[in-house]
């Protein structure tokens, strides 16, 4: 049976991109667990510390005065980091301080994000007045200076207590959470699956928390960890400055004491210096758990920061050998995919997305690459660019433009190339433009992640791109939300033409869109392909489109090309079983043909059968198929296809060969 | 509300216009998602009608109309007879029952945190459909058989192990579970490819043949709509631009932009290539078109090969051309 694995068509849809039980847990991320650990370790140290230490000792006239650590001289044994001015043990003191500035910070997040959860969902659900009062509110208290509010509020308030501290600090700590929730139920209100729900019957309560509080794990989590280290730090600068609660010990009210003791002048290093280290170290936890999250939840960010980098390495090109290689082709090749084999290396065994793909792109020309979904297209299109998504790896052959092996490349050679030479219109394009930032911004970066340019000549070139596909000049200073589906995907396709490439792969650059944009959009490709002379690879799954824009044909099935050809002689005669099968399936509006059903893919790609790819669905299949693999060889003019029915002479050989 | 004598149509549309945004609190006027559109649909014989228009047409706002994610600003929906914003509690959850949906992205259709089977435990749970274990899981395999599928293979798994083609047939079988009356399919197939779209295409016709069930079948992609669709309703920016069977219209299109959508499918042969180049106006492109407030005259004059001088005063009225077959265009005023 087909097995549909998770394709990189999702990763566009964000809240789907993380989720316990797909194949790599995302929670396995270094940045995410380091942070973990450190802040474990941290909390170890302030619950575990009170069983091997007396802490009695933090108190006053527990010991000698102003005695340094015990590696310094004149430190004691009893008083491993020394004690201080009232004789209080330094080690004692952190042990208790530690946990009451992390317990400070917890509290006010939680209280906060548990304020901001319930605003932010009625907001986001209700709507409304709600909504407009609630955002009003969160908007506007994100403007306050938080800290000088707080120092006012507190030397007014005695604070008895930690919990004390904490509510006051939750009152800068739920804006933050209640815009996330509101934006986070604002999105997830639209995915089919919480509408679903809600016409299974299921309450608003029940949608909140089943259907969509698990798929906003990672940014509350995110949101939580930042709100705990901003608590943490508004609480510390209170205690500095003797506005926190003054019975208990926290690590900013040993500040506070050290430095009205002037421990600074006294060179008492060992009284102020180890609660600020504590401190950074319990901001660099949480700081690191953060970043981890924002990757765990937006696993895009990782991609851009790379991009990024690109920009400052702008050196020149090594030369590279070229590759002997006798395949010259008769005709010139933009780009050349030899004998690609891209496997994705899943728990539950090896997915072939990629078997042994053969073909080129020759210089000028339009190659269409169909297939239906699944069948490893937009695989192709990755390991041409060399970015094919973990588990995904190539484990075979070569990506050739002019002459080089992009699969040998790599780092800044690499990325060089990609985007000077290729680039890449990825599938759903124009929903992974961010509705947020002006097209100037998102098209200037994309720019600017390449190449060093001014202002003036920046802002000239992006309004020559808009034009080179037909838009307006002032969609410059446009949101995407404000643009139609098809004026969206022309700006994509405008960034990808921005660094002038010789090859645009375009992935199912107009699905979805309806059959009049679409007609624009696919104008626009032409029109682009004729004035920059680039090549240019179509995947889809709309034969009509292919049959309208593409020069030559190369059609997928299951990982492997079962045949090549023009696109005339692909239509007029095709070949394969299974392209005959795609050109007859056609909808028509000329005549209303019976629906002509037939199974999808039906074999599990970890498990491919030996001999033909197509053999469990083809009506000519013999024994031969079953055992052989054909090989995609030329039967006609430029015409190549890989079936036995082809093939008798060789059939017959190996049947003798056999006998 | 009933009149005796007449059968109260299954869904009544009546009027309704759908506005977003706008009202006090905001600057811009509201944009006009929906224009009094009006239709009957009824119970049987149980057919496809299709909604058909580009995107930003209003074909989405219609389906979550009938499906009461919103409510109308102004004109009323009825299901049996009763607006929707009436109905009584046990109506209510009769309604919800009977109305349901397929969605066009398979790949969106489910949470990924839960397995294929909460789906089912949801729609069982919250309408009582079963007794027992054993009745509730015969009602599902049943449910399952329908659509090709057996539950042993799926239920237990988790929605990205299953193919599009299986995600997509589970959510019929989860509709038909119901024993719905009507299903809203917003774009059932416009994500999927060849053989899978004749497989979704293939259930919807029997659902409607052996079980009546009726469908408003909303898509971009009229070649679809004429494999299965009995009637069909052309959107363009909000307002109903053709009217009729779905044969009539798809081989005599009568409005200028029925005719364009007509021309712009591709024809699947690389010898009749695309001859003229189209061109939108920009400004036509745009959401922000509607800013100046509802536009007076006809909403297709920017592209309009025929535009005459009257079009630019009101919005042409849907003017009868043959039997049901009707058009909002003047060229066709007597
Ligand atoms: N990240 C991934 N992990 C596991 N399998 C994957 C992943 N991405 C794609 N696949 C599998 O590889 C095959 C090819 O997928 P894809 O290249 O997306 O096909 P297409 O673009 O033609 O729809 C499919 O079986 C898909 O399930
Ligand atoms: S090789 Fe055999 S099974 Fe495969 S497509 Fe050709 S005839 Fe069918
Ligand atoms: S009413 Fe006028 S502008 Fe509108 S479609 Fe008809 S002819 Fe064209
Ligand atoms: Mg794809």
């Amino acid at each position: 049976m087909a097995v549909g694995q998770r394709t990189p068509d999702d990763a566009s849809a964000p809240a789907q991109g993380w989720g316990l039980n797909t194949w790599d847990s995302p929670w396995l991320n270094f940045k995410f667990l380091l942070g973990a650990g450190i802040v474990l370790l941290i909390l170890l140290f302030g619950l575990v510390g009170p069983f091997f230490w007396d802490t009695d000792l933090a108190y006053t006239g527990a010991g000698p005065l102003n005695k340094p650590p015990v590696w310094a001289e004149g430190g004691l044994p009893e008083h491993p980091l020394g004690t201080e001015s009232n004789g209080r043990d330094m080690l004692a003191q952190l042990i208790l301080a530690t946990p009451s500035s992390l317990k400070v910070g917890f509290l006010a997040a939680i209280i906060g994000m548990g304020i901001g959860m319930a605003l932010g969902s009625v907001a986001g659900y209700v709507g409304g007045w709600w909504d407009h009062v609630i955002r009003t509110l969160s908007d506007s208290a994100v403007t306050i200076p938080a800290l000088v509010v707080l120092v006012v509020i507190a030397s007014y308030v005695q604070m008895t207590d930690t919990t004390a501290m904490a509510l006051i600090l939750a009152l800068f700590a739920w804006p933050g959470p209640t815009r996330l929730v509101r934006s986070q139920v604002l999105t997830l209100r639209e995915r089919s699956y919480v509408r679903m729900a809600h016409l299974s019957g299921a309450s608003a309560l029940e949608i909140m928390f089943v259907e969509m509080l698990p798929n906003m794990l990672p940014w509350l989590a995110a949101s939580l960890t930042g709100g705990i280290s901003a608590a943490i730090l508004g609480a510390t600068g209170l205690e500095v400055l003797g506005l926190g609660p003054t019975r208990v010990p926290s690590l900013g009210l040993i500040i506070n004491q050290a430095t009205t003791n002037a421990a600074l002048v006294r060179g008492l290093v060992w009284w102020w210096l180890p609660p600020i280290i504590i401190l950074m170290v319990i901001f660099v936890g949480f700081f690191l758990m953060t970043i981890g999250l924002d990757e765990i939840a937006n696993p895009r960010i990782r991609q851009f920061s790379s991009t990024r980098r690109e920009r400052t390495a702008a050196g020149e090109l090594p030369p590279v050998e070229p590759v002997e290689d006798g395949t010259a082709g008769e005709e010139e090749a933009a780009l050349e995919v030899d004998d690609l084999h891209v496997h994705y290396f899943t728990p539950r065994g090896e997915v072939i997305a990629a078997n042994g793909v053969n073909f080129s792109v020759r210089k000028g020309e339009i190659l269409g690459l169909v297939g239906e979904s699944g069948c490893g297209k937009t695989t192709v299109a990755m390991a041409i660019l060399q970015v094919v998504q973990p588990p995904g790896r190539i484990v075979q052959g070569a990506v050739r433009i002019e002459e080089r092996d992009l699969v040998s490349l790599s780092g800044r050679d690499l990325r060089r190339v990609r985007w000077r030479d290729l680039a890449l219109v990825p599938q759903g394009a124009m929903n992974s433009l961010n509705p947020v930032t002006p097209i100037r911004e998102q098209m200037a970066d994309a720019i600017l992640a390449h190449e060093n340019i001014g202002r003036a000549e920046l802002e000239q070139r992006i309004l020559n791109l808009l034009n080179d596909v037909g838009l307006p000049e002032r969609v410059i200073d446009m949101f995407p939300h404000e643009l139609s589906g098809g004026m969206k995907q022309r700006v994509c396709i405008a960034m990808s033409i921005a660094l002038n490439p010789q090859v645009i792969i375009a992935d199912e650059p107009t699905s979805a869109l309806d059959v009049v944009v679409q007609r624009v959009v696919a104008q626009t490709l032409l029109e682009v392909k004729e004035r920059l002379g680039v090549s240019m690879v179509m995947i889809g799954h709309d034969m009509g489109l292919q049959a309208q824009l593409v020069d030559r044909i190369a059609v997928m099935y299951a990982g492997n090309l079962v045949e090549v050809a023009p696109v005339e002689s692909a239509f007029a005669e095709p070949l394969h079983p299974y392209t005959q099968l795609l050109i007859e399936s056609i909808p028509s509006i000329r005549e209303r043909k019976p629906l002509n059903v037939t199974e999808g893919l039906t074999h599990d790609l970890r498990d491919p059968p030996p001999g033909c790819i197509f053999q469990f669905r083809c009506k000519h299949v013999e024994r031969i198929c079953r055992e052989r693999r054909p090989e995609l060889v030329e039967r006609d003019d430029d015409h190549l296809v890989a079936c036995w029915l082809y093939e008798p002479e060789r059939h017959s050989l190996i049947e003798l060969e056999e006998a | 509300m009933t009149q005796p004598g007449k059968a109260e149509p299954l869904l009544r549309i009546r009027d309704a216009t759908m506005e977003f945004g706008g009202g006090f609190l905001s600057s811009q006027p509201p944009l006009v998602a929906l224009d009094s559109f009006s239709l009957d649909l009824h119970e049987s014989p149980a057919q496809i009608t299709t909604i058909a228009g580009e995107s930003g047409s209003g074909k989405t706002t219609l389906a979550n109309l009938v499906l009461g994610f919103i409510s109308p600003t102004q004109g009323q929906i009825l299901y049996k007879g009763v607006d929707l914003s009436q109905l009584d509690r046990k109506q209510r959850l009769t309604y919800r029952q009977e109305v349901q949906a397929i969605f066009q992205d398979p790949y969106d259709v489910f949470n990924p945190f839960f397995r294929i089977q909460h789906t089912f435990n949801l729609v069982m749970r919250h309408f009582a459909l079963a007794q027992d274990k054993l009745e509730r899981r015969e009602l599902i395999e049943d449910a399952l058989n329908v659509v090709g599928l057996r539950g042993d293979e799926i239920l237990e798994k988790y929605p990205h192990q299953l193919s599009g083609g299986q995600r997509q047939r589970v959510m019929v079988a989860r509709a038909y579970l119901l024993r719905p009356r009507l299903i809203v399919a917003d774009e059932p197939v416009s994500a999927v490819d060849a053989s899978l779209r004749a497989m979704i295409l293939d259930i919807m016709l029997r659902l409607r043949d052996e079980h009546g069930i009726s469908f408003l079948y909303i898509t971009h992609d009229l070649s679809t709509a004429y494999q299965i669709g009995d009637n069909m309703i052309v959107l363009f920016q909000g307002i109903t631009a053709e009217t009729g069977d779905t044969g009539q219209i798809i081989q005599n299109p009568q409005h200028p932009y029925v005719q364009e959508l007509i021309n712009s499918i591709p024809v699947p042969d690389p010898k009749i290539k695309w001859d003229t180049d189209i061109r939108l106006p920009a400004e036509e492109t745009m959401r922000s078109q509607n800013a100046e407030g509802a536009p007076r005259g006809c909403r297709f004059y920017q592209r309009c090969p025929h535009r005459m001088d009257i079009c630019l005063e009101n919005q042409p009225p849907l003017i009868p051309v043959e039997g049901q077959h009707a058009v909002a265009c003047y060229l066709y005023e007597s």
